[in-house]
């Protein structure tokens, strides 16, 4: 096979063509999302509210059956702002240290959708979807969904840039400014639920965190302005997307964990690639 | 690459209320007036009995040991921690009517990673003014760039602020001080961890901001006598306000520091001696 | 539901009289199919429930601690076989009584060598050759004998009744079957569960969504892509799935194929209101079903 027909082969199947189309965007999605992620230092906070859903989507099989799973979608989108809310709250409050209230937060939820989806007997495949991400089955109405609210999580960013960047840098500037600080601190940990609710299908819970966090983290090791960094980020997260689609194609791999695997190596050469910015070391004085 | 120090739990009280104009100043008014005014952390009071009239356009160091309440004065007076008592008043208003005044952070409080340049920062001193969903203009970005020359960073404008040194981040959070026309600007230990020759850069910028009202809260109290004339000598209460000479007497410095700091005018400026002989620990 | 309560029961009188003789076997089956079967021989001489509900996966099924109450229970437990009850295997080692595997001594489908690894290598679903829930009517009616000889020759009597419907159910099928002109005998399926059908009635097992015997496969994009390829070359009208597993993925290359989705029970029985209510009922939907979908005008 050419090089042109070994590109073209996946692209004779709707449900291929389906699946790049949303491992494009749902790569580009995470990047964006997940340069706040990782400047904020949220990794465990995408990856609470990402597991955190599992009892919405448990509570979703109980309530409408396994045969409607459109409705799993909303069930999950409301259960992931809820916790995202809830967790800013809990952190607010700063009386018990945020990453042990996160934590606790965490696990409990996912232990709620663990017992929830064990009461519907043979749920072993949902879970398996659920966790590991099923692009394969991707219809055109996912696609709609997809697209809607990433694009609606797209615009936020885009018209609340410079406040979003500014709270993220240096929030007592954004209180000198009297700009509502906590207000921008929800609003992102909700684009974070939405993000991580519109990519369960391609990537699953358990492989969320890295989409959220690796594209963006190799594009900080590439950049050195946060624009650069989201648009270097977003072009890694789509390529991500699309190459691990590709080899999971070709070698019959599970196509979240093969996306994944994509981004942590073009992390690794990165990090080979480009001279030493001390990313693993933090200052040490406080 | 962590805010190390988030906005305390207040901020987002007091940031509620947005005003998009600054408040119009009392002519009458001095810049800062502050009767008895106290400070809490909690059930902790931390501050207390502080009363001093600052004109606008003085600049005042504030000096005590460490825990002191420098920083916490500081952030009352630019609205970013509520009073528990006592009063304080901004060019007539509450300190969070105000859009004009600047607060340059700790340098460790400062994430130096962050991917943003000079520029960046700077720019993001008028955020307050241009609201969401408006980019920043032709003019917007020359106001910039004359801060930026103003405090002599033109040629590492476009930088990554961790490229800089100390000195230079200091003079960069000047400028934006400058870029968001802050006619009050509260500074948090600028001279920390600085070299000579960046201290004297950053005390000769200090002197030229003449017409800006200035709160620096400092370690060095030979800096504070030499270089400011207004000095407020804290311990969690107000031990003194005035000029150095008449602040740093015996008496007071030994309430605040414990007794093994002297103060001696020399020709050309002042000197403080520490008695490192000296038994008792200033707690 | 009625299975539950029945478990439930069961068990509570159990405990509640270890003094007072049971007078009937307590018989526990694991798949509503294999209960069907048993029943017909055992009738009203031994105590029969049944471990799955109707309509669960057995390839997929989780036992709970209830159900281990019933299996520590039940006299005798008989599994349909074949690795099926894989899932909860563990569980039924514990079994106190004797357990009988139903499928022991069939002449078993296998992958070939080379193919991708499934859980276990057999084929389990034996019961679509009629023939083997003959020979499985054998083993029941034996054991039941072993261990309740009072009742031996009602056993005996009701395994040759049923083996005779089983007879008139094979004819019935291959008459019915013959009306499929030959070069439609393909069967796209969800998963591979009609092979000993397919072997016994000269049809081909043309492709399957999820690759191997068990649900519990997930698809490669390849393996999909090929299936769809194979069911465009066939020319294929419909696509069979089964009730116990949802169909998105079915639905989906469906459409991609201009291909029709009709349903079949394949693990589990329907419910006793419904057109599938006994092993024979089964049958007999399914070969309508594959019938009218493969010899349907388009």
């Amino acid at each position: 096979m050419t090089a042109f027909e070994w590109l073209i082969a996946p692209l004779r199947y709707p449900f291929m063509i389906r699946a790049l189309v949303a491992s494009a965007l749902v790569g580009g999605l995470c990047s964006i999302v997940g340069t706040f992620v990782v400047l904020r230092s949220m990794a465990f906070l995408g990856d609470a509210i990402a597991h955190s859903v599992l009892p919405g989507i448990a509570t979703g099989v109980l309530v409408a059956g396994r045969g409607d799973r459109r409705s799993l979608f909303w069930w999950a989108l409301g259960t992931s702002i809820l916790v995202a809310l809830g967790i800013g709250w809990v952190s607010e409050r700063g009386r018990i240290k945020e990453d042990t209230a996160i934590g606790i937060v965490f696990a409990g939820m996912f232990a709620l959708g663990i017992a929830l989806l064990s009461t519907v007997r043979g749920f072993a495949v949902d879970l398996v979807h659920v966790l590991f991400g099923d692009v394969l089955g991707v219809s055109v109405g996912d696609l709609a969904l997809i697209a809607a609210f990433g694009g609606a999580v797209l615009l936020f960013v885009v018209l609340f840039y410079k406040e979003l960047v500014l709270v993220s840098f240096d929030p007592t500037l954004g209180a000198t400014l009297r700009l509502p600080v906590a207000a921008y601190r929800r609003l992102l940990l909700v684009l974070v639920a939405i993000t991580v609710v519109v990519s369960l299908q391609v990537v699953g819970l358990a492989l969320m965190l890295a989409m959220l966090v690796a594209p963006a983290t190799t594009a900080f090791l590439l950049t050195r302005r946060v624009r650069s960094m989201m648009a270097v980020g977003a072009l890694i997260g789509v390529a991500s997307g699309l190459i691990g689609l590709y080899l999971s194609f070709y070698f019959a791999v599970a196509s979240g964990a093969a996306i994944v695997l994509v981004a942590i190596a073009m992390f690794l050469l990165a990090l080979l690639l480009t001279p030493r910015r001390a990313l693993l070391r933090r200052p040490a004085r406080r | 690459m962590t805010r190390k120090d988030e906005a305390p739990v207040a901020t987002r009280e007091i940031a509620k209320r947005r005003t998009r104009a600054s408040v119009v100043h009392d002519a009458n008014a001095p810049a800062i007036a502050a009767r008895d005014l106290a400070a809490a952390y909690g059930d902790r009071i931390v501050l207390r009995e502080v009363t001093f009239d600052l004109s606008a356009g003085a600049h005042l160091a504030v000096v005590g040991p460490n825990g002191a309440g420098k920083s916490t004065l500081l952030k009352v007076i630019g609205g970013l921690l509520p009073w528990v008592g006592g009063t304080i008043r901004v060019h007539g208003h509450a300190p969070r009517d105000h859009l004009c005044i600047a607060y340059v952070p700790q340098r460790s409080d400062v994430d130096w990673r962050f991917p943003v340049t000079v520029t960046d920062v700077v720019l993001m001193g008028l955020t307050g003014r241009l609201g969401p969903l408006r980019r920043a203009g032709e003019r917007d970005r020359r106001l910039v760039a004359d801060a930026i020359e103003r405090v002599g960073l033109e040629d590492r404008a476009h930088r990554q602020i961790g490229e800089l040194s100390g000195g230079e981040q200091q003079r960069m959070f000047i400028a934006r001080a400058i870029a968001q026309e802050a006619e009050i600007v509260l500074m948090d230990e600028p001279l920390a961890g600085l070299d000579v020759p960046s201290e004297a850069d950053v005390l000769a910028l200090l002197d030229r901001l003449d017409r800006t009202t200035l709160l620096v809260a400092l370690h060095d109290l030979g800096v504070a006598a030499a270089r400011f004339h207004r000095v407020l000598l804290l311990r969690e209460r107000m031990i003194g306000f005035g000029t150095p000479d008449g602040v740093f007497r015996p008496d007071a410095l030994e309430a605040a520091y414990g007794g093994c700091v002297r103060m001696v005018r020399t020709a050309d400026g002042a000197l403080v001696v520490h008695d490192s002989a000296c038994p008792r620990e200033v707690a | 539901m009625r299975a539950r309560h029945m478990v439930l029961l069961g068990s509570m009188l159990l405990a509640a009289s270890s003094s007072c003789v049971v007078s009937q076997v307590t018989v526990l089956c694991t798949t509503t199919i294999v209960g069907d079967v048993v029943r017909e021989i055992a009738g009203d001489d031994a105590f029969v429930t049944v471990l799955m509900p109707v309509g669960a996966d057995p390839h997929a099924f989780q036992a709970s601690p209830r159900d281990a109450i019933a299996v520590e229970a039940a006299d005798l437990v008989f599994l349909s076989g074949a690795g099926l009850e894989g899932s909860f295997a563990p569980l039924l080692q514990a079994a106190r009584g004797r357990i009988v595997d139903l499928s022991s001594g069939l002449a078993l489908r296998q992958h070939e060598a080379g193919d991708t690894d499934e859980e276990g290598d057999f084929d389990p679903h034996v019961w679509f050759d009629p023939r083997n829930v003959a020979a499985w009517s054998e083993t029941i009616a034996q054991v039941l004998a072993e261990a309740d000889p009072d009742h031996a020759s009602m056993y005996r009597a009701r395994a040759d009744a049923y083996q005779k419907e089983i007879g008139e159910l094979d004819r019935w099928i291959r008459d019915r079957v013959a009306t499929v002109p030959e070069e439609a005998r393909r069967l796209v399926t969800d998963h591979e569960a009609f092979g000993y059908f397919a072997n016994l009635y000269g049809f081909e097992q043309t492709g399957t969504i999820l690759p191997g015997y068990s649900t519990l496969s997930e698809p490669s994009a390849r393996e999909l892509a090929a299936l769809e390829d194979a069911i465009r070359a066939a020319g294929v009208p419909c696509i069979f799935v089964g009730t116990t597993i949802p169909s998105d993925l079915s639905e989906q290359v469906a459409a991609d194929t201009g291909t029709r989705i009709v349903f079949l029970y394949t693990g589990s029985l329907s419910e006793p209101d419904g057109p599938a209510a006994t092993y024979l009922d089964l049958m007999r939907f399914d070969v309508e079903q594959i019938v009218s979908g493969l010899t349907a005008s388009p």
